[in-house]
Parts: C-alpha cells; structure tokens; sequence
C-alpha cells in the first residue's frame, strides 16, 4: 500500500511537470504549427525569476507569483518580434527559434553568471499521510498543476477566447472573415504558453538545478509528450504525460532508470507508430 | 652582437609583448623559448563544470605567481596559456591540439571530468608530452606522459571502508550517475567493504540530467540500508541533494562534494552533515595550507573556497617546477625522469609521484559539513596513501 501510493504520488508529481511544460508546446506546435525550440528557455526564465526575486529579499511565493508573469512578457516579445513574420514559413521559425534559444541562454549566463543558482524550498519536511509519508512541497506542485490545467479546460471550453482560439484553429481564414482578430488570438495563445511554462519552472525550481542551461531538459521531454499525447489538444496533453510520467516513475522503480529511459523512449515510438497523430487525436487534423 | 644582446635585455626586463612582437622575426625560435617556461592550461571555463573550472584555473595562477615570486623555474618565468574546452570532447581535443602544436608548451595541465582527460590523453600522449591531471577520478590510465596527481579509487575507498563499517554502518546503498567514475568507484567500494565486513544492497545509475529522484529514494526506504553514498556528480548533484533533504532521508550521506560547489552551488545550509572522501579539505591546519589560502584569497577574493581538485593543480605546477629544477632541463623525458625524486611540501601535507605508475602519493581524509553546509571538518585521517595500480606498470 505504501509502495503504491509513493509510486501513484511520484508519478503525478513527474506529469504535473511534463503537463505544465508541454502545455505552451501543444499551443504553438499543435494549434499554431511553429515548433518553437525556444520553449525550454520558459521553463528556465520562470526558475531565474524566482532566484532573482529570492536573492533579492523576496518570497518564494512572489517569485512563483511573477514568473508566469515574466514568461508571458518573454513569450509576448518573441511572438511579437519573431514568430509573428514566420507562420508561413516553419522551417525557418525552427532556425529562429532555435536562435533565440541560445541567446537567451547565454543572455541569462552572462547577466546571472556560471553555474547552478540556490532556490530555497518555500516549506520543508514531509507530511504523514497515513500509508506513506510524502515530502509536503510536492504535494502543492501537484495541486498547483491539476488547478492549473483545470482552469485551461474551462477557458478553452467556456470562454469567449477559448471560442475564438477553437474558431481560429479550425480554419484561420473563416475566423478572420467572421471578424476575429486572429493576430490578436495568436499572440495572446502564445504568450500564454509561455505563462504557463514559467510557472513550471518556478514550481520545479525548489526540486531542481537553476541552471541557464536548464530549459534543454525539459524541451526534449515537452516535445516527447505532445508527439505521444496528440499535439493541439488538453487532453492529448494529460494523456501523453499521464504515459511517459506514470511509466518512467515505474519502471525507474523496477529497473536501472538508464534502461527505464530508453524503454520508455522505445514505448513511445511504438505508439506513435500505430498512432501516428497521438493517445488522443482531434478529429479534422489528419 | 651588440644590439643583440640590448634587445634580449629589453625583453627580459618585460618591456612588454610588443617589443617580442614587433622584432621577433630577427629572433631565432629558440631564443624566445627559453625566456618562459609555457603550461598549456585546458580548463572547463564554460559548460558544465564552470565552478569547479574557476578555482582550478586561480590554483594554477597562484601556484605560477609564487613560483615567478621566487625566481620561476629555474629561472624561466612560468607563462599560462589558458584555453576553455567547454567541458566538451571536442573542445578539450582542439585545445589540447592548439596548446602542443601552435603553442608549443611545455607542459599541458587541467581539465575536470573524465571525458576532458580522455580527450586531452588522446593529444598529449601521441605528442609525447607531458600533461598532469589534478582531478580524483575512476583509474584505468597508464601512459609514459600521463602524470595524475589526484587519487584514483583505492586511495579513497580502501582506507575508508573499515571506518564506516566501525562508525557509520554496515549496509551502503549507492546512487551515482551513469558515468565511468561512479561504476568503478562502486566496483571498489563493493570489494573494500566487503573485506571490511560490510555489503552494498544496492546500486543505481542515472543518466546526466535526471530532473526527479524521488523513485530512487523509495527504493532506497524499502532497502533500509545504513547509509547512503552519493556519486551524482556536477548540476545533477544539486537536484539529488535538494530532493533527498525533501524526501527526509534519514541515512548518513556520503556525497561527492567541496567547499567551492557548497558555496557556490547549494542552497545554503543543505550539505549540512554529509561526509566525503577527500585528499585536501580547507580546514586541515598546517603552515602550507595557511599560506595556500591566504594566498588564494588576497588575490580572488576574501570569501572564496578553494578545493580537493584546485589543491592537488596547485601541487602538479609546483611538483613540475620541482623535478624540472632538478632536472636541469625542460624536455618532457627529462622532467619524468626526475619527478619521482622530488617531494612538495603540499597544503594537504607531503605529497609525491610514484615512478611506477606516475600517480600521486596522496592524504587521504574523510570530512563532515559543518552546519553552514560549506565548509568540513576533518573526522578521520587516514594519512598518505600509495597509488596501487595492478593494470598499471610503468
């Protein structure tokens, strides 16, 4: 029992992550096909946030407050700037992207300096649940993320903009034509991507290595949930993550976890072999 | 003739690199040479090892700024080339290639972790010269040209597994990432604590990079070992170490730490209480050791750490300097010939090359974290330790 509810807890923690990060990819590789390599670069503006608003005195909470704020700002800018003059042409949004991402790397090297940089966890210690005993921090990353993903079900499904972002994708002429400023939807979809990555990065930023270069990790593996989930849907995200999150928290059980990555790899490429447009496919986009 | 000898006394008197510049093609080769002795510096400035980069390449500055204080190498000035290889393969081959072959140093030294001191061998020993390597790693090495003057696994493990059998416990779980050090570090440390009494119940590898640990400390709670022993190295050991402290770990910990990654790397506090194998620590009281960090900090800085692998830099530039003096000369065969005979008076204590496999008579310490979680105290000295290297006869 204990075994099972550690294993369940480690899982989720491990697909609110994968959830979080891929969010923002599903958005602009699935609905807006950009294959954006500068996303990883999210994850690690969201964790510098917080360090910087640390090592100024500040709370972790503000920190976790501001960094989806500074990944909007980041993403807006690059949307704006970059991506905006390339939805024609993705081959060469890939090479910008790609671009940006070492820049901003390197511009975060240069400003905060080599190597890794201290966040100190907001809470300490564990808490006793009754079969198992769990660190407590986890536990709000957990619940942190599934509110998180929740509220994006709900703006998607109920909300004026979630119409407008449906309508868009569907067929962006039509939507211009009806009078949806598709720019406008674009931009604002985007950016918040963005948010959300740099909130993942702020919530794992107590867990992991703030490193410039922190962002490379988690790009691969977004990328990896997407393929797997379904690109462009909430739900092919939750599965795809629910896949690659549950299986590695296993097998990294079972098994030497260098062989449990490379099975989990192997999975997936199965799947998506026989699957080719992912668990959950949305219909019309074959 | 006369000229000749006002502009060779121009240039040894330093007017400057211009003067060298601006009149060397009238020089013959030789006679700008034999102004400096060159030490071809390859050191991970960038890249995953920058921290640990950093002190190393100060340690050879300081070592270099003393030996010129005095009167150099046999009265050559010591001139460092430093190149950044980025912590790379590629990059340590390139620069180790441009430091022989457009440099033409005397000497190569640096790089950290395995893949740099592969790459750079891969240079050095086809060139046939020289390059000292400071950094504890997993053995295995034996080249003519080849000198490592940090401890290789024996020198750690071997003294070591009695004393945790007796203090800390007798059951070890291992954790390391999945690299050539920690796989032969635990091949050692499986036989040395099975002879003192103990076992390891269980070792796991993970790649470089791994952002969650959590499944490891599971298994490490149903195993129930006494204590845990820690080889995942660089950024990933910052993830392992946060994660475990969160996990609320009961065990010992045994981790692959120093003063210079604590300070620079950790959240404050969270190596509080970790132990490590070391061959220098900063706390170790003696004169040389004194003067080492006074001497690193007045010129980098009054709060700086140094460490395990910029000490044992700082002791090969100074050991070099040593068997070339006695030596009588700079070339490669001869300066080898002499290293075994020479002795330096190291801040880890006396410390020497032994001529059948060019390793390192090295100290050998076991250190707590204090509760700042930075710096150590010594708990054990084990004293100076013989490189043995049954793969290794030279």
């Amino acid at each position: 029992m204990d075994l099972a509810v550690t294993t369940l807890l480690n899982a989720l923690t491990l697909i609110s992550i994968l959830a979080l990060v891929g969010l923002g990819l599903t958005i602009s590789f699935g609905l807006m096909n950009v294959t954006n390599l500068a996303h990883g670069e999210f994850v690690t503006v969201g964790a510098f946030t917080v360090y910087f608003v640390q090592s100024h005195g500040g709370s972790f909470w503000l920190g976790l407050v501001a960094a989806p704020v500074v990944g909007a700002a980041v993403g807006l800018l690059l949307e704006g700037i970059i991506l905006r003059r390339l939805y024609e042409r993705p081959v060469g949004a890939i090479l910008a992207t790609w671009g940006v991402s070492l820049i901003l790397q390197q511009g975060i090297e240069l400003t905060f300096g080599l190597g890794a940089k201290p966040v100190v966890p907001p809470l300490d210690g564990v808490i006793d649940l009754g079969v198992s005993a769990y660190p407590v921090y986890r536990l709000i990353l957990i619940a942190i993320a599934l509110l998180t993903l929740a509220g994006v079900v709900l703006l998607v499904a109920r909300t004026r903009f979630g119409l407008d972002i449906r309508t868009v994708i569907q067929n962006r002429d039509m939507a211009e034509a009806v009078g949806i400023n598709t720019r406008r939807t674009y931009a604002v979809a985007f950016g918040f991507g963005a948010a959300v990555a740099g909130l993942a990065g702020a919530l794992i930023s107590p867990l992991a290595t703030v490193l410039p270069q922190m962002g490379v990790n988690y790009l691969a593996n977004a990328f990896f949930v997407v393929i797997v989930g379904g690109a462009g849907s909430v739900f092919g995200l939750i599965a795809g993550s629910t896949f690659v999150g549950g299986l590695t928290s296993i097998l990294n059980y079972q098994i030497s976890p260098s062989l449990a990555q490379a099975l989990v790899l192997l999975s997936a490429i199965v799947i998506v072999r026989f699957r080719p447009h992912g668990l959950v496919s949305i219909g019309g986009r074959a | 003739m006369k000229t000749m000898i006002n502009r060779r006394d121009l240039l040894k008197q330093g007017a400057g690199a211009a003067m060298l510049a601006g009149t060397g093609l009238s020089f013959p080769g030789i006679l700008r040479a034999a102004d400096t002795v060159k030490v071809g510096l390859s050191i991970p400035v960038t890249g995953l090892q920058a921290i640990l980069g950093e002190t190393l390449m100060n340690c050879y500055k300081l070592a270099a700024d003393e030996l010129n204080a005095a009167n150099g190498i046999a009265g050559r000035k010591v001139e460092l080339i430093v190149e950044d290889n980025q912590t790379t393969t590629k990059g340590a081959v390139d620069k180790a290639r441009k430091l022989i072959g457009q440099d033409k140093v005397d000497v190569v030294m640096g790089t950290i972790i395995s893949l740099e001191r592969s790459a750079t061998l891969s240079v050095t020993s086809r060139a046939k010269k020289l390059f000292f390597y400071p950094t504890n790693f997993e053995g295995g090495e034996c080249d003519r040209y080849f000198v490592a003057t940090g401890p290789i696994p024996m020198q750690q493990v071997d003294p070591m597994a009695p004393w945790i059998v007796e203090s800390l416990g007798k059951t070890v779980y291992i954790m390391g990432s999945d690299y050539a050090w920690p796989r032969k570090m635990t091949e050692a440390i499986t036989a040395a604590l099975e002879k003192a009494g103990g076992k390891v119940v269980g070792a796991d590898f993970y790649p470089f990079g791994t952002q969650d640990f959590g499944p490891a400390f599971q298994k490490i709670k149903d195993s129930k070992p006494d204590i845990v022993w820690s080889m995942v190295v660089g950024n990933d050991a910052v993830t392992q170490l946060k994660q475990y402290r969160s996990f609320d770990m009961r065990q010992p910990l045994i981790a692959p730490l120093d003063e210079v990654f604590n300070k620079d790397a950790l959240p404050p506090g969270v190596a509080a209480g970790t132990y490590a194998p070391q061959p220098y620590w900063m706390s170790i009281d003696s004169p040389a050791n004194k003067a080492f960090i006074d001497g690193f900090r007045q010129r980098f800085g009054q709060d700086k750490m140094v460490n395990g692998i910029g000490e044992a830099g700082y002791n090969g530039l100074h050991l070099y300097a040593l068997a070339a003096e006695k030596a009588g000369s700079f070339e490669d065969a001869k300066v080898l010939a002499a290293l075994p005979s020479v002795e330096f008076d190291a801040p880890q204590g006396k410390v020497r090359i032994d001529g059948s496999n060019n390793h390192c008579v090295v100290n050998s310490f076991v250190g707590k974290a204090k509760d700042d979680g930075v710096g150590y105290e010594v708990v054990k000295s084990f004293g100076a330790i013989e490189p043995v290297t049954p793969y290794c006869k030279l």
